[in-house]
């Protein structure tokens, strides 16, 4: 899910900078055009989507650090692959650190299910991420 | 001018829609392609010089993408520009063929990298793209300038011509007597831009030292007894074009001395003169001497050498390019019947036989003669195998009484040979070759045949031996100057320069 956070985050500064570099280049050349507004805007959006990609991430982070360190998140198993990654959470943190891996899951097409205690993470074929478009 | 067009495969629109402007801002025209599947597509319908492929999209990925265009031949340049950079992924798209790789994000500095890429990726695309296109028309082509032969050992002398022609570098062409040197040479002028400035050819060994120094630089009045007006040598009779010098070996060394002097100095001065005349000429040079022999023995100053040697040129003897025996015999045919005014319509099988058979030692020029011949002497509508036989031959039923295989001959090539050898000692008598060569009748049938209908053509014999003849002029072994041979390469081509000599 990092990895695949890691590339959401790169598109999502890429974005920004190819946006920024048209609104940049064409006022220095003084042919700003009718859609530069539309070039800002797209920029405006992404740097949305980096922010958001890195709030959920630091979020997730600190919450499984609190977990770990609570005994709240006890065990850790995933494929060989890693596309798969199944965890066991308990407690009253529960909830709290659901919301954060779902968040993060959202944004970076990755699937969650609840099976009792049991926690699935699968990370979907590329392309079913919701940071694009 | 048409802009180059580029095409951005991402599936993130943000990216995309403000990768395009800024290309489109750059002066390129750009398609977007929101997976690879549709890249492809896009591809396969029309060209593209440049493709920027994400390496992780739906469908297929920047790498499968890669992997396609190689396997459909598809002409294009593809950039990966990835956000999931590792060393493998990027080792492993440049083994798959991509031009080169950028890691997301792409920041100011990536994206001056991702501009400046782009042209030099255009560049090699388009220069790959002319070569496609001048390779695919020589394929079929059968002339080119005065020059005749669609075999392979051809293409690769036309592609030398090609490069070579519009440089002012000096060429030494190495080829047997009979190879049409003179021919290359006047092509390789009429496609420089000194075509339209005079082509002038001397042949230093049919003329007398002293003759041969005054008819290269000329001479002033008085300059000697008899000489009553001044008269201009070649090298400025050739000003502004090009000097060709063959048989330039046989020269005698102190004219060797004087002529090296005037390529390096770009300057003449006329026997018994005093100025120096600037010339602007270019110089081609030919030999069908033993290169290393004529250096070694001092016929040939090796400072010379490397003076006309900028580029070296080997013209193949016919007997290497079997595949231009027939196309040349049918089109001297042709020829030689429409100027004596005779109704022919090809050779029999027996003088087809002959034809393909015989080695050829004097090459094209020998052929033509023979062709010649054998028109004013035919008298039915068939030229015969004794019509084209050279004299010599058929009083004495004299044959190469050995073939030589070279390196890089095939075993069908020397199978060939070896059954036409027999088969035109024996007089066309299928059994006798079929005794003597330890094959049925059939299959000496079958192999004659074959040749007979094209099968020993361009394309099928790429080495055909040397048969019982002279080998190529050894060129020097050592230090020799750039060499171009005759390659595989996509090569150029274009219309044929006029024609001022008689065709070969």
């Amino acid at each position: 899910m990092l990895r695949r956070a890691g590339h959401e985050m790169r598109n999502a500064l890429s974005g920004v900078s190819v946006n920024v570099e048209v609104v940049r280049s064409r006022l220095e050349r003084g042919k700003p055009g009718d859609d530069l507004t539309s070039f800002a805007e797209r920029a405006r959006l992404q740097v949305g989507v980096a922010t958001m990609l890195g709030d959920c991430l630091l979020s997730l982070i600190n919450s499984v650090l609190v977990a770990v360190a609570d005994g709240s998140l006890q065990s850790v198993s995933g494929n060989g692959a890693g596309s798969q990654m199944e965890l066991m959470i308990y407690g009253d943190r529960r909830d709290n650190i659901l919301a954060d891996i779902r968040r993060l899951a959202n944004l970076t097409g990755v699937a969650v299910e609840e099976r009792d205690q049991r926690v699935i993470l699968k990370v979907l074929p590329e392309g079913k991420s919701h940071s694009k478009d | 001018m048409k802009r180059p067009k580029v095409l951005i495969a991402d599936d993130d629109r943000s990216i995309t829609e403000g990768l395009s402007a800024i290309l489109r801002d750059e002066g390129y025209e750009v398609a977007v392609a929101i997976d690879g599947q549709k890249a492809l597509d896009q591809l396969g319908t029309e060209p593209f010089g440049v493709v920027l492929a994400d390496l992780k999209m739906p469908k297929v990925d920047g790498l499968a993408l890669l992997k396609e265009l190689q396997q459909r031949a598809i002409p294009t340049e593809c950039i990966i520009v990835t956000g999931q950079a590792t060393v493998d992924s990027a080792v492993q798209a440049m083994r798959e063929g991509a031009y080169d790789y950028v890691e997301k994000p792409l920041t100011a500095d990536k994206l001056n990298r991702l501009k400046a890429l782009i042209p030099k990726a255009l560049e090699k695309f388009t220069v790959q793209q002319k070569n496609r296109e001048l390779s695919s028309k020589l394929e079929g082509l059968t002339h080119y300038g005065e020059l005749t032969g669609q075999s392979e050992e051809m293409r690769g002398v036309y592609q030398i011509i090609e490069a070579v022609a519009p440089s002012n570098a000096s060429v030494l062409i190495f080829g047997e007597s009979g190879t049409g040197k003179e021919l290359v040479a006047r092509a390789l002028h009429a496609k420089s831009e000194r075509a339209k400035g005079p082509f002038f050819a001397l042949n230093c060994a049919a003329l007398p030292k002293d003759i041969l120094e005054n008819e290269l630089f000329g001479h002033e009045k008085g300059a000697f007894t008899g000489s009553v007006n001044e008269k201009p040598g070649a090298f400025e009779m050739a000003d502004g074009g090009t000097i060709f010098l063959d048989e330039v070996a046989e020269m005698p060394t102190d004219i060797q001395v004087k002529l090296l002097r005037a390529i390096e100095s770009r300057s003449i001065r006329r026997l018994g003169g005093k100025k120096e005349i600037d010339v602007d000429i270019r110089i081609l040079a030919a030999t069908n001497r033993d290169l290393q022999k004529a250096l070694s023995e001092n016929d040939l100053r090796e400072d010379l050498y490397y003076r006309l040697a900028v580029v070296e040129l080997f013209l193949p003897p016919l007997r290497e390019r079997l595949g231009d025996v027939k196309l040349l015999a049918n089109e001297f045919l042709v020829r030689y019947a429409e100027q004596n005014g005779k109704a022919l319509s090809g050779f029999d099988d027996a003088a087809w036989e002959w034809i393909l058979s015989y080695n050829w030692p004097g090459n094209v020029r020998e052929l033509k003669n023979a062709v010649e011949r054998a028109v004013i002497m035919s008298r039915g509508d068939k030229i015969k195998a004794s019509d084209i036989m050279p004299r010599h031959l058929q009083r004495t039923g004299e044959f190469a009484a050995a073939i030589t295989v070279p390196p890089g001959a095939t075993l069908a090539d020397t199978r060939r040979q070896l059954v036409l050898r027999a088969f035109a000692s024996t007089n066309g008598d299928y059994a006798r070759t079929a005794t003597i060569v330890g094959m049925s009748a059939a299959d000496v049938r079958a192999e004659i045949a074959s040749l007979l209908n094209g099968g020993g053509r361009a394309g099928e014999s790429t080495s055909a031996p040397a048969v019982n003849g002279a080998q190529h002029p050894a060129k020097p072994a050592d230090a020799a100057p750039a060499v171009a041979k005759a390659s595989k390469a996509p090569v150029k081509a274009s219309a044929s320069p006029k024609s001022k000599g008689k065709k070969r």
